[in-house]
């Protein structure tokens, strides 16, 4: 494990001091003292914990994206454990959108973990903050991370599951929230879907269903900038997206429309699941029209589609239609 | 009285002939062998004296001394046996000198004085024709083997009266006939018992190569159900020697079809048989003496040591990888080969041959294979699928076990998914080897043509072949650029994608190399992207 150069000063503050985030001292079980790097929470910002699996698919990582990124803009702070899936990615999509972030890792502030995120932990170290209980050199262990989780739920008003199996850690920070009185919000996903199960779980047993970063953003009391305000001027257009959003989606309808007929079809076939090149070439030589197709054309059918950025590949090499 | 007897000697695969001298003289009576001898070479003097004696010739009660020339080499092998107890016979006075003249001896003694056969005639042979020898005198069992070089006349013995008989006789190397016979009876004695006999040349033989192709008839592509991705990747990969990778859950058959992948290759040609049965005749694998006319297949366990995989041992003999040549070096379950073995594959797959430097010798084998890999996605086998339940750090340690330059030099990346179970008992075959196979030959003579001597695969294009042969239109030229941006591919990722572009199209009977040629080369090339590419873009 690599430590990083002190070149940013860690600042140790103990409970007692009157810097100590007063959102963290109000929790049962608080920490004696806390590693910060960068600015310090501050009780005045609101602040939202978007977790989730670190094996995560890509519906939950362009979700991840979307809820941070819009949240971020909105001037909220996402708090998050910087691990592997979700955690990186919503903490990404929220510094690249100009918002804040507040790492909480299972390990000292000077350890970057997992090594895969250091691009994000270097952001962070500038932008950002990193704050841990541990103290510095104390390498990642099993027994750390369900310990921070207390400290996510503490640190946000409220906790957005993005995607969480059954049996997860992610479940852990929820029940963190729960005891510390945090609103709890979960982005619904197939019922078949093993990454949703968690997540339709605690929509059942009654957490704020996340449909769109507003609904989040109206937990928080907040108004949106943008379709809030027009949506509470004119009941109309509340189910209405963007300006910016409608002219995408008419670009791709032109794109998909214009495609040739056999590719067409291809595109097609491809639901919302994501297929393999095999399962895809079945499904296409059942149609009709796709009987003559040979398994060469389907692939390169597949990836000029992909190259129109009108697919996306994911884990396993399975390809589905790019999120709209 | 002096006289010297020509045999020859390998080294790895190179060979060079060796002139044993034989004295005897007046002084202490005693046998001595020099001239730089492993342990067995030397103990060849007990094997002579004793297979002498008992084929009723005791020698003199004189000083003997054997030397090996070229002295400072050092040889190992029993094959000077028959050369050291011939020049004893003609220094007896037993044989007439002018009688060995010319002619190659190699092969080991019994004490009863019955020849077995050695390893490494196949390039004692060439070594032999290239300096002119006329024929030669070998072991019932190496016969064959050594008539796989022409220009020599091949005579097989049993026993070592019957070399001593047929010398005796006058075995004039040029004076006799060829018959249409596969084997002649060459020199009769009075009686009428056959001495020696010659082997015919040609790579028939007799008997059983037909045996060889009703097992390669057993192992077929349509016993395969479905996985039509990947049996196309194989058939690319068979058509220009490409290296290819499977990754998928257990039980999808991926050691299945690497199996199979033989069958679809097309055959050596004369030259590569050779070139591949000298590897195989100096580790003395060649069954029979047959010469080889399939393309190897090896597939070492994962736990092989890299002596075994690479080649090695006090006089480093070759391993997996130079066994291969030509042919497929298989390994199955991937991660699970020492890191350290894997990245001992740099070597050959870059340069095409290994390098091995011992105490006795600095050796280069040829090793030109095609690499096949298989290996699961994730320790527990199953990753993209919900059934999996591997940690994301085990799955990243697990994959990260092969390493970077291992997979870039990997052409073909296809993932076999599982099999459906309601195809488990499906009647309906798939495509079978003998079409695949068609279609591959196809493809290799376009490329014979394409390249006349130069290269033999598309796979072994080098940066100024690829710009010659893989000629793209602009517009298709502007799209891989696009690929290559969008997608990160370096250019040696570019380059591999335009050798497979070039199969893919001669595949197809194409010239020019389309822009779907390309997009099947670079699905092929990016599955491993999937697997490997860990950082979560934004």
């Amino acid at each position: 494990m690599r430590r990083e150069r002190d070149d940013k000063k860690e600042r140790c503050i103990f409970r007692e001091d009157p810097d100590y985030p007063a959102r963290l001292r109000e929790i049962r079980g608080a920490p004696r003292r806390i590693y910060v790097r960068g600015p310090l929470p501050a009780a005045e910002i609101t602040s939202v914990a978007i977790i989730g699996a670190r094996k995560c698919s890509s519906y939950g990582r362009e979700m991840a994206r979307l809820f941070a990124s819009a949240l971020a803009a909105a001037g909220v702070q996402i708090v998050s454990g910087m691990a592997a899936g979700i955690d990186g990615i919503a903490q990404r999509a929220a510094l690249s959108a100009g918002g804040s972030s507040i790492a909480v890792p299972g390990c000292g502030t000077d350890i970057c973990y997992p090594a895969e995120n250091r691009d994000l932990y270097e952001q962070l170290l500038e932008k950002g903050t990193i704050l841990s209980e541990y103290p510095p050199g104390t390498p990642p262990a099993a027994c750390h991370f369900p310990a921070r989780n207390r400290i996510i739920s503490a640190l946000a008003d409220l906790v957005l599951v993005i995607e969480a199996r059954e049996k997860s850690g992610t479940l852990i920070t929820v029940d963190f929230a729960l005891d510390q009185g945090k609103d709890v919000c979960a982005l619904p996903g197939r019922v078949t879907d093993g990454l949703s199960t968690g997540c339709n779980r605690l929509i059942r047993q009654g957490a704020g269903i996340a449909l769109a970063p507003e609904d989040i953003l109206s937990a928080l009391g907040i108004f949106c900038r943008k379709a809030a305000p027009a949506a509470s001027q004119n009941p109309e257009s509340a189910g209405k997206k963007t300006e910016c959003e409608k002219k995408r989606q008419e670009g791709k309808a032109v794109l998909v429309s214009g495609l040739e007929p056999q590719k067409r079809l291809v595109w097609e076939q491809m639901g919302d699941r994501p297929l393999t090149l095999q399962e895809l070439y079945e499904k296409v030589r059942k149609t009709k029209e796709g009987k003559e197709l040979g398994l060469p054309q389907v692939t390169d059918i597949l990836m000029d589609l992909m190259m129109r950025e009108l697919i996306s590949r994911e884990y396993g090499n399975k390809y589905e239609r790019k999120a709209e | 009285m002096f006289n010297t007897i020509i045999s020859g000697a390998f080294c790895g695969i190179d060979s060079y002939l060796v002139q044993v001298e034989v004295d005897i003289s007046q002084g202490l009576p005693c046998m001595e062998m020099v001239g730089c001898l492993s342990r067995e070479a030397g103990e060849a003097k007990q094997r002579i004296r004793v297979a002498l004696r008992n084929t009723g010739v005791c020698l003199p009660p004189s000083r003997i001394t054997i030397n090996l020339s070229p002295a400072d080499r050092y040889k190992s092998g029993t094959a000077f046996d028959l050369p050291a107890a011939v020049g004893l016979l003609v220094s007896m006075g037993l044989v007439e000198a002018a009688a060995t003249k010319g002619i190659l001896f190699v092969g080991e003694l019994g004490l009863g004085g019955e020849l077995k056969p050695v390893r490494g005639i196949l390039p004692i042979m060439r070594a032999a024709a290239s300096a002119g020898i006329a024929a030669c005198i070998v072991p019932r069992g190496n016969g064959r083997e050594a008539s796989a070089q022409e220009d020599i006349r091949v005579y097989e013995a049993d026993h070592i009266s019957q070399v001593r008989a047929a010398l005796q006789a006058g075995l004039q190397p040029g004076g006799e006939e060829k018959s249409g016979l596969g084997r002649v009876q060459m020199d009769r004695k009075g009686d009428g018992t056959c001495i020696l006999s010659a082997v015919r040349p040609g790579r028939e033989g007799e008997g059983s190569p037909t045996k060889e192709r009703e097992g390669e008839a057993s192992e077929d592509f349509a016993e395969i159900v479905g996985q039509d991705s990947v049996r196309r990747a194989a058939e690319i990969a068979a058509a220009g020697f490409h290296h290819m990778l499977m990754i998928g859950p257990p039980g999808s058959g991926k050691t299945m079809i690497a199996r199979r992948m033989p069958s679809i290759l097309p055959p050596l040609s004369k030259e590569e048989s050779l070139e591949v049965s000298a590897i195989y005749s100096v580790c003395g694998r060649l069954r029979d003496g047959r010469i080889l006319e399939k393309r190897p297949f090896l597939a070492p366990h994962h736990t092989a040591t890299g002596a075994a995989v690479i080649g090695g041992g006090r006089l480093p003999m070759p391993g997996a990888v130079s066994l291969a040549h030509r042919g497929i070096l298989f390994l199955d379950e991937l991660p699970e080969f020492k890191r350290s073995i894997l990245d001992m594959l740099r070597q050959p797959l870059e340069e095409r041959k290994v390098q091995i430097a011992r105490t006795y010798g600095n050796m280069e084998y040829p090793a030109d294979f095609m690499l096949v890999g298989a290996m699961n996605p994730c320790p527990c086998g199953y990753y993209p699928h919900d059934r999996c339940r591997c940690s994301k750090a085990q799955t990243d340690r697990y994959l990260s076990r092969v390493s970077g330059p291992i997979l870039d030099r990997m052409d073909l990346c296809v993932e076999v998914p599982g099999v459906e179970r309601r195809k488990l008992f499906c009647r309906e075959k798939g495509e079978s080897s003998a079409a695949i196979r068609r279609r591959v030959l196809a493809a290799r003579a376009i490329q014979e043509k394409r390249f006349k001597s130069s290269l033999r695969f598309n796979g072994e294009m080098g940066v100024g072949e690829i710009e010659k042969y893989c000629v793209l239109e602009r517009e298709s030229e502007r799209k891989l650029r696009h690929i290559a941006q969008t997608c990160g591919l370096s250019l040696r990722a570019c380059h591999k994608i335009l050798r497979t572009a070039r199969t893919i199209a001669d595949l197809e009977g194409e010239e020019p190399v389309r822009m779907r040629h390309i997009h099947e080369a670079v699905y092929y090339r990016l599955s491993a992207g999937t697997y490997w590419d860990r950082r979560e873009e934004v």
